[in-house]
């Protein structure tokens, strides 16, 4: 019997297609099979795939960065980073990638379920830092230190790190606290669902110890929605939006002033003082936090004097 | 009431996905008599009874209702000379049957359309005709197949029509109710109203119409008295063996019967 | 069971309460927020700057108010209308695919560089939703022309369809965005009437009212589709231009609503049948008593949204599905549940 065109789509062809696919599928997962499906992490791990930008940022502060052999697509600083291995974001992470990287460690900040997943089923060492505070920068410096074998250098940036937030401190000292509304983040077309910092995040305690005082700081919520009421009400003298990362052009700059128009009941409007800052490691809780609490000093106290 | 008259003017029609055609057909049901229109399942008789209703368009002919084209008329104006009762109703809206009725009136009313004394009696009558005034007040929803139907009869009578197309009025009906209904009919018609009626019953359709129209394969086959047309010969033909005629006893109409099975098992 | 007529007198009655639930709505509902204002203070002053009450009540609640009100009623409305044309319970507002439209013209005002500026009262995102939910209208519209025959359930089939192409070209431009345009993406799809000021309702009640309009003439007609098209037909209904006129009308009044607040679910599905067990099906009043309803509804979630986390915000599409879920279940088993 001759073999007709219908034989061919709907048995030949997909028969065809399951082994190419078959085949392909195991030859492709031979070369990336983790060598060691240790659990353990090893001592001092060589292969570490970073998901987190301020813990990736501390390798390279203790001069680690040759011990990281992926990072996520957040990561943009310093600029050697940028030479690394990118394994996606925190919506799709790239388990190929990441695979064919065969880790022996792998670090995500907080809540990364998808990864710790996959870790676990690969058997591959896993650490959460929690780098979303002072303290929490602090315990992420050592622990990395202790990874890379470099306590004493880890110890030595964080001395470093608190004297320069300690001269910060020094210099508003005794100056009146600026009352700031933090807007971290608004629809983008107007004054719509504006995001403000909680009392318990990392700007608004960055924001006190540079002499501010955050007006929504007795809400829980890290990042909640700010009620516009409430906003009018606790009359913030400056306003600070942060767009950290973004590259805004004068006139962009000029229109998100112009979009706070709208409540120019408030004195932060009325005395022209809505400030935007665009430092991306304002929002970053890692090695550059000393800097960043040296930006938000001056732009509240441009009076003062700082080393 | 005027007696307005309904041509049917070399109509035709196809169902463009199943290849299905309607061959022209010329009619024109007489004002003041009930035609009866029968014939076999799918042989056109819905299709025949939509187009003169105006539900179709005719792929050529033409429908003339008081020598003006149907298509052309203004739909509250044809309501109100041509009322029709489509076979199959889907009930969305649960309303009450005197609500039901007084949809009917939509095409005489204006503004919110609430209902004026003429209106209310129009109403009335219509369910008395249909033997639903003990229902009036009840959901319709609550009503058997044959009670929902009368009152969508009566909705339609509602519209007071001079011209009124029935599909398949009596399907659900008790026979109780199928006499009261032809009966009706043949009421409207001695008040000048054209009445058509589609209807599977050849019997009813014998017994009460003035004339029937047959159609069979698309294309109308006989149009005459019933005891004319309905010869044991013809209903052989267009139905198939299987049926014998006779006469009825009292009425000395044709009376249809089934004569046996397939393969002549008793 | 039975049931008496709509008589001109009970029709009145009828749409006097829920007027009269909708004006209490709209009086008092400004009086409570997140801070506490006096009137006696409101009431002195009109010049804002110097009078914070007067600002925060005139400014800021009133308009988001009566941007509840018109929202939720044109919802409701046009859900109401929809379910009776389109012959499906389901069916609401967004059923056509303008929610998904809407949504897509605003993800793409977001995240497109360059995109996204403001001219006068509009901001683009506003625009491109409206653009995208009237472009949804437009098709269904034509399709309608082209084929006067065509089938409800193809027109719901369309629409579903529709929403759907969107969410998928809404990922792929998720997938692309920074993780800050995508919480602003997030925080547009859950709704907010978040409006400062009455210049933001102007545009929008240009063309939510028209709409509304529109819809409340068909009041009439859709009663007649009770008993389907064909008999409608025959008691002189106009079938195809009812039909046009409601997707235009549902078109005009949901994009508007989409584009301002966005897509605002549930109001429109459930406010018109909470309104038929209520008050029964004669349309002429379900269509205008959606209307007050739903406003009114919406203000109530509003006005939840505003207040319960106080000083923060909820989105009202959260407040709107979890208030109303558990009560339209309770209204729907115990009024029978058994026959529709």
């Amino acid at each position: 019997m001759r073999p007709d065109i219908k034989y061919i789509f709907f048995k030949a062809l997909p028969l065809a297609a399951f082994f190419l696919s078959a085949f392909l599928l195991l030859s492709a997962a031979r070369p990336v099979r983790s060598p060691r499906p240790a659990s353990a992490a090893p001592a001092l791990p060589r292969r570490i795939v970073c998901f987190s930008p301020a813990a990736a940022e501390v390798f390279f502060a203790l001069s680690a960065g040759e011990r990281l052999a992926g990072v996520s697509d957040y990561c943009v600083y310093p600029e050697a980073v940028k030479k690394i291995p990118r394994v996606g974001g925190f919506y799709n992470p790239n388990f190929e990638r990441l695979l064919a990287l065969s880790p022996d460690l792998v670090i995500v900040q907080g809540q990364h379920e998808k990864v710790a997943d996959f870790c676990r089923s690969r058997k591959i060492p896993l650490i959460h830092v929690q780098m979303d505070s002072l303290a929490g920068i602090r315990d992420g410096i050592f622990e990395i230190g202790r990874i890379t074998g470099k306590a004493a250098a880890a110890k030595a940036l964080w001395d470093g790190i608190q004297r320069d937030l300690d001269a910060v401190r020094a210099a508003v000292a005794g100056l009146p606290r600026t009352r700031v509304f933090l807007c971290v983040g608004r629809s983008p077309d107007g004054l719509n669902s504006i995001n403000t910092a909680g009392g318990k995040s990392f700007v608004s305690e960055l924001l006190t110890l540079a002499g501010g005082e955050n007006i929504f700081a007795d809400l829980t919520l890290p990042y909640p929605e700010a009620g516009k009421e409430s906003l009018l009400t606790r009359a913030p003298e400056v306003i600070l939006e942060l767009r950290p990362g973004e590259n805004l052009s004068a006139s962009r700059r000029a229109r998100i002033i112009a979009d706070w128009d709208e409540m120019g009941a408030l004195p932060a409007v009325r005395n022209h003082r809505v400030l935007i800052l665009t430092d991306e490691f304002l929002m970053l809780p890692g090695p550059r936090v000393g800097q960043a609490a040296r930006v938000l000093a001056r732009t509240l106290h441009p009076e003062v004097k700082l080393p | 009431m005027n007696s307005a008259r309904l041509a049917i003017e070399a109509v035709s029609f196809a169902y463009p996905h199943t290849g299905w055609r309607l061959q022209p057909v010329t009619l024109s049901p007489e004002p003041g008599r009930v035609l009866g229109i029968i014939g076999p399942n799918g042989s056109g008789k819905t299709t025949l009874l939509k187009l003169a209703a105006g539900i179709e368009k005719p792929a050529s002919g033409r429908v003339l209702l008081d020598g003006a084209d149907l298509h052309r008329l203004d739909s509250r104006r044809r309501a109100r000379i041509l009322g029709y009762l489509p076979q199959k109703c889907v009930t969305y809206l649960d309303f009450s049957v005197e609500e039901t009725v007084a949809l009917g009136r939509f095409a005489h009313g204006r503004g919110a359309g609430f209902l004026t004394r003429e209106d209310r009696r129009v109403v009335d009558d219509a369910l008395s005709e249909t033997d639903l005034l003990a229902f009036r007040k009840r959901p319709v929803s609550t009503l058997s197949g044959g009670e929902r139907k009368r009152a969508l009869l009566a909705s339609v009578l509602a519209q007071e029509p001079s011209v009124l197309l029935l599909d398949e009025p009596g399907a659900a009906l008790d026979l109780h109710h199928q006499v009261r209904l032809f009966g009706l009919l043949q009421r409207l018609a001695e008040r000048g109203m054209t009445v058509a009626v589609v209807t599977h019953d050849l019997n009813f359709a014998a017994a009460f119409t003035h004339k029937v129209a047959v159609m069979a394969a698309g294309r109308l086959e006989a149009l005459g008295a019933p005891g004319d047309v309905l010869s044991p010969e013809f209903v052989g033909r267009v139905y198939g063996p299987l049926l014998s005629v006779t006469r009825h006893p009292t009425l000395g109409t044709p009376v249809i019967l089934p004569a046996g099975l397939p393969g002549g098992a008793p | 069971m039975s049931r008496a007529m709509l008589s001109p007198r009970a029709y009145l009655a009828h749409l006097s309460i829920y007027a009269a639930a909708a004006a209490a709505a709209v009086l008092l509902a400004p009086l409570f927020g997140s801070e506490t204002v006096s009137l006696p203070r409101v009431l002195s002053g009109f010049s804002a700057l110097d009078n914070m009450d007067a600002e925060i009540f005139f400014r800021f609640r009133l308009p988001r108010v009566i941007l509840a009100f018109v929202a939720g009623g044109a919802l409701s409305l046009s859900g109401a209308s929809l379910q009776v044309v389109l012959k499906n319970p389901l069916a609401e507002p967004f059923v056509l695919g303008i929610a998904g439209a809407g949504a897509l013209g605003a993800a793409c005002a977001m995240s497109i560089p360059g995109l996204l500026w403001r001219m006068g009262p509009f901001t683009t995102v506003g625009f491109f939703s409206l653009a995208g939910s009237l472009a949804v209208t437009g098709l269904i519209l034509r399709l309608l022309s082209r084929r006067a025959a065509l089938s409800m359930s193809t027109v719901l089939l369309a629409g579903v369809t529709i929403n759907f192409l969107c969410g998928a070209a809404i990922l792929l431009v998720r997938y692309l965005v920074s993780p800050q345009v995508l919480v602003a993406m997030d925080r547009w799809m859950m709704g907010g009437l978040d409006v400062v000021g009455f210049g933001d309702l102007l545009p929008v009640l240009l063309l939510l009212l028209p709409g509304v309009a529109l819809l409340l003439l068909q009041s009439r007609s859709l009663n007649q589709l009770a008993f389907g098209e064909a008999l409608a037909f025959g008691h002189g209904v106009d079938v195809v231009s009812v039909r046009r006129m409601v997707f235009l009308g549902t078109g005009l009044a949901a994009a508007a609503v989409v584009s301002v607040a966005g897509p605002i679910g549930f109001v429109g599905l459930i406010v018109p049948h909470v309104v038929r067990r209520l008050s029964g099906v004669d349309q002429r009043l379900v269509l205008p008593a959606s209307f007050f309803a739903g406003g009114a509804f919406l203000i109530f979630c509003d006005l939840i949204a505003r207040t319960v986390v106080a000083p923060t915000e909820m989105p009202v599409g959260i407040v709107t599905a979890v208030a109303g879920g558990p009560v339209f279940l309770r209204i729907l088993f115990k009024n029978g549940g058994t026959h529709d």
